[in-house]
């Protein structure tokens, strides 16, 4: 039967799996929105504030729960809005669909009202994206997005539709959901190779990224650990892909990780590197980066191998997969001396941890938020020392649950991710965010508040941006040139005014009061929590340096 | 500076000449020379494209210009 390009196109939507999906709506995607209207018993559509929170929505929803998000928007000024979002998802290898609307064909190219070039401007920034001009093309040309975002390294996809696409009728019939193309094995021989090295290894440590959970091989990862009884360190990416309790876990590394996770993997004489991609953050000085230690890189993406850091064996291959037959092959093995060696880096970290200032120390917020939710309970960051602190303290447990921009370090990424993440799973979420970063996307707690979300958003606020005074501290002779806030925002008042409830606290105690209530809230909440400005993210070592310029206390 | 040369075969599709020297740009390699030629398919296009760079430049030029989607081969 012959129906609608918008038709085509929503229908090709719930074809897919998309159950909901994030957007904005305006003259190009009319058709799209009137044909959502009638099918929205069948998919649901959640109006944001600003087609940017849309995004990061779309983006929170994929990293909860691994399905590809949707985020549709009009043409012009609404699809430039989704860049960022874009942009975020494709560092993080977030899988995404993007819709956006065009004017019609016979208008392209000639700056018509609300005409850009999106197919242009998102190239850098998307995994692949298209342009539709056929009616006929569009439900394989949504297919294929589909295909292309969650295959192999997920990412973000765009489709770009022009008005008279969707208008025009075609042939539609429904086809199952896409299957992935077929995911790269690793060679046999380098699984081999791999499995000597290990066997060779008297310190061996295993150093994991966001890779571990877009292939679902966390159960795979505890099980080398378990085996080979190896430590395991993460970048802030992998730090869901084992458990924070599990008693081989470290910790995260780079440039504000734990200690013990840098020191252990710096002293190694072997690192078995998971689906992550060594970003400057997490390496530091590369010249000086494991130097003692053979490295093995297994990544699903080739053009990761040698990229940043010249590895001794390079894997290109599902982690998955790679794990599976390295654990097959190798022998289970005890490593006591390596242990005690970082049982005393351990003791050496304790001793010597920076005590945090203030009469409410951000370490405190995050442990008391953390002590009233659920292991399974989303968290989302903004960016900046809250964002580090989070990652350095809050408990993580399952998978799936961290939800923060690591690679393009996004802020205003929090609220869009937080909801999305929150209605992905129906679960109570927690959005941990800076009085800068809150203050790019507060809009979106209208979103909230009309979806009626549990969503606690807990502000560290500290009056400045503090992350980036912290550098012009450490690095720029105390210049704090345009770090100091000197706002006046009322946060209960903000939240009162969006329709929401929220509260100040500046002592544990208050703090303890105001999450009691949080947790039996219905709608979302804004904590927000006075803490000191001069608060440092420590560890830290400086930019280009390594394990021995690491700043403790 | 070793001289590179590379043969594509890439979809014949508007934009698909953009995406690759943007990927040329965004890495920061430069190319020095550039030809497209239509085959028996029109579906299909081939491309030959000359650069300057050590083997590290041309591993990753190699491997992120696999990763493009309307890049059918390389060799
Ligand atoms: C969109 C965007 N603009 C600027 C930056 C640079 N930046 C990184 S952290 C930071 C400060 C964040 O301040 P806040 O949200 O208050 O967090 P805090 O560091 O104080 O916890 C800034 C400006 C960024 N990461 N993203
Ligand atoms: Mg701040």
């Amino acid at each position: 039967m012959k129906i609608t390009g918008s038709d085509i196109l929503v229908e090709t939507l719930i074809e897919q799996g998309a159950d909901v999906v994030f957007g904005y709506p305006g003259g190009q995607v009319l058709n799209i929105y009137d044909s959502l209207y009638l099918k929205s018993d069948r998919i649901k559509h959640v109006i944001t504030a600003h087609e940017q929170g849309a995004a990061h929505a779309a983006d929170g929803y994929a990293r909860a729960t691994g399905k590809v998000g949707v985020v549709i928007a009009t043409s012009g000024p609404g699809a430039t809005n989704l860049v960022t979002g874009l942009a975020t998802a494709m560092l993080d290898s977030v899988p995404m669909v993007a819709i956006t609307g065009n004017v019609p064909c016979s208008l392209l190219g000639r700056d018509s009202f609300q005409e850009v070039d999106i197919v242009g401007i998102t190239i850098p920034v998307t995994k692949h994206n298209f342009m539709v001009t056929k009616t006929e093309e569009l439900a394989d040309t949504v297919r294929e997005a589909f295909k292309i975002a969650k295959s192999g390294r997920p990412g973000p996809v765009l489709v770009d539709i022009p008005k008279n696409v969707q208008i025009s009728t075609a042939e539609y019939e429904p086809v199952p959901v896409v299957a992935p193309f077929d995911m790269p094995k690793a060679e046999e021989e380098l699984i081999e190779k791999a499995a000597e090295l290990i066997a060779e290894s008297k310190k061996p440590y295993i150093y994991c990224g966001g890779g571990i959970i877009s292939a679902g091989a966390e159960a795979e990862l505890c099980e080398l650990s378990e085996k080979i009884d190896a430590p395991v360190g993460c970048s802030i990416m992998g730090i869901t892909a084992i458990p924070d309790s599990h008693p081989k876990k470290l910790g995260m590394t780079g440039m504000h990780g734990c200690f013990t996770a840098s020191k252990a993997k710096n002293d190694a004489d072997l690192v078995i590197t998971l689906g992550a991609r060594f970003s400057d953050r997490a390496t530091g000085n590369v010249a000086k980066f494991c130097k003692s230690a053979k490295i093995i890189h297994i990544d699903v993406d080739a053009a990761e191998l040698d990229k940043n850091v010249k590895v001794d064996l390079g894997i290109r291959g599902d982690v998955k997969d790679a794990l599976a037959r390295i654990i097959a092959k190798v022998a289970e093995k005890k490593n006591p001396a390596w242990w005690e060696e970082i049982n005393t880096i351990k003791a050496f970290e304790k001793e010597n941890a920076a005590a945090q200032i203030g009469t409410l120390t951000p370490y405190q917020v995050i442990e008391t938020v953390n002590s009233y939710l659920p292991d399974d309970t989303p968290v989302a960051t903004d960016v900046g020392q809250h964002q580090m602190w989070t990652a350095q303290k809050y408990c993580f447990e399952k998978p799936r649950t961290f939800m923060t921009s690591g690679g393009l370090g996004t802020m205003g990424y929090g609220m869009g991710a937080a909801i999305g993440a929150c209605i992905a799973t129906g679960k109570r979420t927690v959005l941990f965010t800076g009085d800068g970063s809150f203050g790019m996307n507060l809009n979106e707690m209208a979103t909230a508040v009309s979806q009626k979300l549990p969503l606690i958003v807990v502000v560290l606020n500290n009056g400045v941006l503090g992350m980036v005074r912290q550098w012009q501290a450490a690095f720029y002779n105390h210049h704090f040139s345009e770090t100091t806030l000197e706002r006046k925002t009322d946060f209960p008042a903000l939240a009162r005014a969006f329709g929401a409830s929220g509260f100040s606290v500046s002592t544990v105690d208050e703090l303890n009061m105001a999450m009691k209530m949080a947790v039996k809230n219905a709608g979302p909440v804004i904590i927000d929590c006075a803490i000191d400005m001069d608060e440092r993210v420590l560890p830290m070592i400086p930019p280009g340096g390594a394990i021995e310029n690491m700043i403790l206390s | 500076m070793d001289k590179i040369q590379l043969h594509l075969s890439v979809v014949n599709r508007f934009g698909v000449l953009v995406r690759i020297s943007e990927l040329f740009a965004r890495r920061g390699f430069n190319i020095s020379s550039l030809e497209v030629h239509e085959t028996a398919d029109p579906m299909v296009s081939e491309m030959t494209i000359v650069a300057y760079g050590d083997d590290y430049a041309h591993t990753q030029m190699l491997r992120q210009l696999g990763k493009l989607h309307d890049v059918i081969s390389i060799d």
